[in-house]
């Protein structure tokens, strides 16, 4: 017993010692501040806000909704997605901004879509039998691009309301491209609620 | 003195093979080192004990057998008269001398084990014949380890269900500080570094502190050789799948210029290219890694310090079909079933990629203060550095009217946006670690000791997977054995507290606030051992641990990319407590092994993050199902069973079957990544020698895994791939090179026929096969 206490008192002493030993070199040299952020990403422009513009064939009436989050993935939800209110039985001619608002100013990286658009295509879902989306522009190998396009809707005011999701792929390489497949890897994809009226 | 030799047969021919047991279990001492004394020759017993030696020419052998944990042994073999061959049965006794014990006790599996407690050797030889492409392969030949996997080069050790930062990772005295958190987050250990590993089945905490309640896998370096000169060992391991190829290497000596410095140097490489599914090359799945150390010793067993410095630095392809942009995405890869297009292999590793450094520098004095007495201090500094890199395509617009500026600029920002990394974080850990090893009485031995870290995490980057954080703990520890005739009982007490200080970003509003956590708590343990007749053991142990939230679990905000879900931590999350149980058995008698054992845990307040099917997260990538950490109660169980059976002398039957079931107690539905039920059924045939080839083995063995059909319907994209059948041959041997090197060489085959499965546990499941036929070439040569 007397060998175990007297261990016990020895362990004591040293550990007294290191541990005095260990507090000088763990906390001595580092403080407990916790250095401010220091994020460089912004090379990479992130898009904030898709803006559709549809004006109807005949009447020229123009239609303009947005989709927009500001604060980027995560965060607060969208800060708008508008409602699409469309006539049924019409033809619209549309066309597709993307752009980057969490800067000042804000940047149209609709230019950069066109200025790579071997590379890039918008898709078009109308879901409910609402519509149909028709793409009228192509990129330089005669591939459909889709900034612009046409959407013919339902001649009947169905009461159900529907959506319309445009998806807009960055292809690694022209290559993977086909004007009928989508990337693996979706670059922006956004719904707008659509209603027929 | 204390070797019991028998000389079983004296026939004709010059040569010497036996085996070498221990004196009380009498289980083979696989990786036991028999030399014959003033020459060069040498032999490593293999896993059944046996060794072999040839051709001697002498009339007198002076064998001398030495195995970490025993006294060494001499043993003098007369030949001449015409004796030819000698069989021999080395049993070696355990330390018994408390010298020899304090010698070697910081190899011994009690060292990270209580005796009462579940827990494997992984030996030298062991490690060597199943190294793979990661450090985790050789640790699957444990029943109950399994792992689970981001790729063929990205794997993390599941210890009975458990993974993650419920296990602890020791490597050389430390434990391993690393991003241990994410699925994608592999353990930062060079395969090649010479040691030994336990694997800890059960809850460790009373050693090893609160995140060892899962289990501890401990890798420790391998003693260096005391006898005089320069040694060393060459390793070359060659894969045909990915292509890849890796060298190992290190030399040690007992003595610098006379002086009593002991010095090992170590170094490895490995170069790995696009793995290869059975229909399919998995791009962008390469890996390099290049890895060194330096150990230091002086002094002797009285008073000794033993430093190390090492770094690992690994560069990993990330496949490129695993790398989505949202649920979508995710669905359609799915339905697709195969990867959308698939490139000619290469070694190129572009984005998405991992690039992670991990330095280390261990620093461990020890002292025999009496007899009974031996205080150990460990000090510890480790950084980690990780970079991940995303693989989106990034959308860069160069600045300025002039056209050449422009495109200038769009270039300089495209390279920039390259090599800066979505996520880095530099987390740095010193710690301290102070221990007493004592002995009460005869039959008691223990050791009280206290042990301390401070952390500090650095973040930056877009991804905010985890904050900038500051962490200390500091824990105190108690544990005995009591030793009687049959009957060994341990207990151990342990407490602790950690304090979390964190910096999290509101990502709406981009500000930072600071938030300051302290835990505290008791974790404890009792266990018995009971040998009732010679071969048999039995063993139960209870334990009652507790893990404070992780960083992750607290504070993660941000999209996981592998897995299209959006990671919302919760910073009130409370503590786990564990409640465990675990009994096992082994009998061995005339070659016949079987080893089992069962478990249970219970874990209070267990954190996992579940769905939040009325909140997905929103995003103009698409919308993601929202996973928020939770608290629970789980419960886990399982078993496992080992058996070998001998057909006949040369010929074994082994099997291996194990089994695991977790779930969550509040809402009735199984845990999520629990490994399905697998099982592996072997023969292994072995000859003494073929033609120049000493110690040939033939091993062949089919494992089976069932479907995981423990899921919840419609939780997941996919429903769990189908159960698989895999089978292995491997035929294996040692060769004399000149100058009279023993040279071991394996030449296995994993998954033969090349067949198409899925694993569970695999990340890439949902988009890839698993890894098809694999041709691998092993080779390691000592001197």
């Amino acid at each position: 017993m007397t060998s175990s206490t007297n261990a016990l008192r020895r362990f004591g002493r040293i550990f007294l010692t290191s541990a005095f030993a260990a507090s000088m070199s763990l906390f001595g040299t580092s403080c407990d501040h916790l250095h401010d952020p220091h994020d460089h990403d912004h090379d990479h422009d992130a898009v904030t806000t898709v803006v559709l513009t549809l004006v109807a064939q005949g009447s020229n009436d123009t239609t303009r909704v947005t989709w927009e989050d500001l604060d980027g993935i995560g965060g607060n939800n969208p800060n708008r997605i508008d409602t699409l209110f469309l006539r049924p039985g019409t033809i619209y001619v549309g066309s597709v901004q993307f752009e980057n608002r969490a800067e000042s100013p804000a940047k149209n990286l609709t230019e950069d879509v066109l200025e790579d658009a071997n590379e890039h295509q918008v898709f078009y879902a109308v879901s409910n039998s609402l519509g149909q989306v028709s793409v009228l522009d192509k990129d330089g190998r005669g591939l459909p691009l889709g900034l612009v396009f046409t959407l013919g809707t339902s001649t009947s005011a169905a009461a159900v309301p529907g959506a319309l999701t445009l998806s807009l792929y960055h292809y690694d390489s022209e290559s993977s491209k086909n004007g009928t497949d989508p990337a693996d890897e979706t670059d922006v994809e956004v719904t707008f609620p659509l209603i027929l009226r | 003195m204390i070797a019991t030799l028998l000389l079983l047969s004296a026939l004709a021919d010059t040569h010497i093979h036996g085996i070498v047991r221990d004196s009380a279990t009498r289980a083979p001492l696989h990786g036991a080192v028999v030399r014959l004394d003033g020459t060069k020759k040498g032999a490593v017993a293999d896993r059944y004990g046996a060794f072999h030696f040839y051709d001697l020419h002498q009339d007198t052998v002076r064998l001398v057998v030495s195995y970490i944990g025993y006294a060494t042994e001499r043993v003098v073999v007369p030949l001449g008269e015409g004796r030819k061959e000698v069989r021999l049965d080395i049993q070696m006794r355990s330390s018994s001398a408390r010298q020899q014990e304090i010698q070697v006790t910081d190899e011994r599996i009690a060292h990270s084990a209580l005796p009462t407690q579940q827990a494997r050797v992984l030996g030298s030889v062991e490690i060597d014949e199943h190294r793979g492409q990661t450090f985790a392969d050789a640790l699957t030949q444990v029943a109950g380890v399994t792992v689970l996997q981001t790729g063929p080069s990205l794997k993390k050790p599941m210890i009975n269900g458990l993974t993650g930062t419920r296990l602890v990772l020791r490597n050389n005295n430390l434990v391993q500080e690393g991003q241990q958190w994410g699925i994608e987050h592999a353990p930062e250990i060079d395969a090649f570094s010479p040691s030994r590993i336990t694997v800890v089945k059960g809850p460790a905490a009373v050693m090893f502190g609160p995140n060892a309640m899962g289990g501890v896998i401990d890798v420790e370096s391998r003693p260096i050789r005391k006898d005089p000169g320069l040694h060393g060992e060459a390793t070359v391991n060659l894969f045909s799948n990915g292509r890849q190829g890796a060298v190992g290497a290190f030399l040690e000596t007992a003595q610098v210029a006379g002086a009593p410095v002991a010095l090992r140097l170590q170094g490895s490489t490995r170069l790995g290219g696009d793995a290869e599914a059975p229909d399919y090359v998995l791009n962008n799945t390469g890996v390099r890694e290049l890895n060194a150390s330096l150990t230091v010793e002086v002094g002797d067993e009285r008073l000794g310090l033993s430093t190390l410095a090492s770094i690992f630095s690994t560069t990993l392809g990330i496949f490129s079909g695993a790398h989505i942009g949202n649920a979508t995405d995710m669905l359609r890869a799915i339905q697709r079933g195969h990867p959308s297009s698939t490139r000619p292999f290469s070694y190129d590793i572009g984005n998405p990629r991992q690039e992670i450094t991990h330095t280390m520098i261990s620093a461990k004095g020890h002292a025999q203060l009496s007899d009974d007495e031996r205080l150990v201090l460990t000090l510890g500094h480790q950084v980690n550095d990780r970079s991940e890199f995303d693989g989106h395509n990034v959308r860069i617009r160069g600045q300025g009217t002039d056209p050449v500026i422009r495109a200038a600029d769009s270039l300089a920002r495209l390279q920039r946006a390259l090599a800066t990394p979505a996520m880095n974080l530099v987390l740095n850990t010193s710690s301290l670690d102070a221990s007493l090893e004592h002995a009460l009485s005869e039959r008691v031995r223990g050791t009280v000791g206290i042990s301390s870290m401070w952390q500090l995490n650095e973040r930056s980057g877009s991804v905010i997977l985890i904050p900038d954080y500051r962490l200390w703990g500091i824990g105190a520890f108690a544990y005995e054995s009591i030793m009687l005739d049959e009957v060994t009982v341990s207990a151990g007490i342990r407490y602790d507290v950690r304090d979390l200080k964190s910096r999290i970003i509101n990502r709406a509003t981009r500000e930072a606030t600071l938030q300051d956590r302290t835990w505290q708590n008791v974790s404890a343990s009792l266990g018995a051992l009971w040998a009732p007749v010679e071969g048999l053991t039995l063993t139960w142990n209870a334990a009652s641990s507790w893990r404070p939230p992780q960083v992750n679990e607290l504070y993660s905000n941000d999209v996981h990319h592998g897995s299209a879900y959006y990671e919302i931590g919760d910073s009130s999350l409370a503590s786990e407590r564990t409640l465990g149980s675990d009994v096992g058995l082994r009998y061995e008698a005339n070659g016949l092994l079987i080893e089992s054992s069962a478990f249970i845990n219970r874990i209070g307040d267990y954190i996992m993050a579940l769905p939040d099917p009325a909140n997905p997260t929103v995003t103009i990538r698409g919308t993601f199902p929202t996973y928020r950490f939770t608290q629970m109660t789980a419960r886990l169980f399982g078993g496992d069973l080992s058996l070998t059976v001998p057909l006949h002398e040369r010929l074994n039957l082994y099997g291996q079957a194990s089994f695991v079931r977790g779930d969550n107690l509040d809402l009735n539905e199984p845990l999520l990544f629990i490994p399905a039920d697998r099982g592996r059924i072997g023969l292994h045939l072995h000859a003494d020698d073929v033609g120049p080839v000493h110690d040939a083995y033939v091993d062949v063995s089919v494992m089976g895994v069932r479907r995981q059909d423990r899921v919840v319907p419609g939780r997941d994209y996919a429903e769990p791939p189908a159960g698989y059948l895999r089978t292995d041959l491997s035929v294996g041997g040692v060769l004399t090179l000149p100058f009279g090197l023993p040279a071991r060489l394996t030449l296995a085959c994993t998954n033969l026929f090349n067949a198409a499965y899925r694993e569970y546990l695999s990340q890439y499941r949902y988009f890839a096969d698993d890894l098809g036929r694999n041709i691998i070439l092993r080779f390691t040569t000592t001197f």
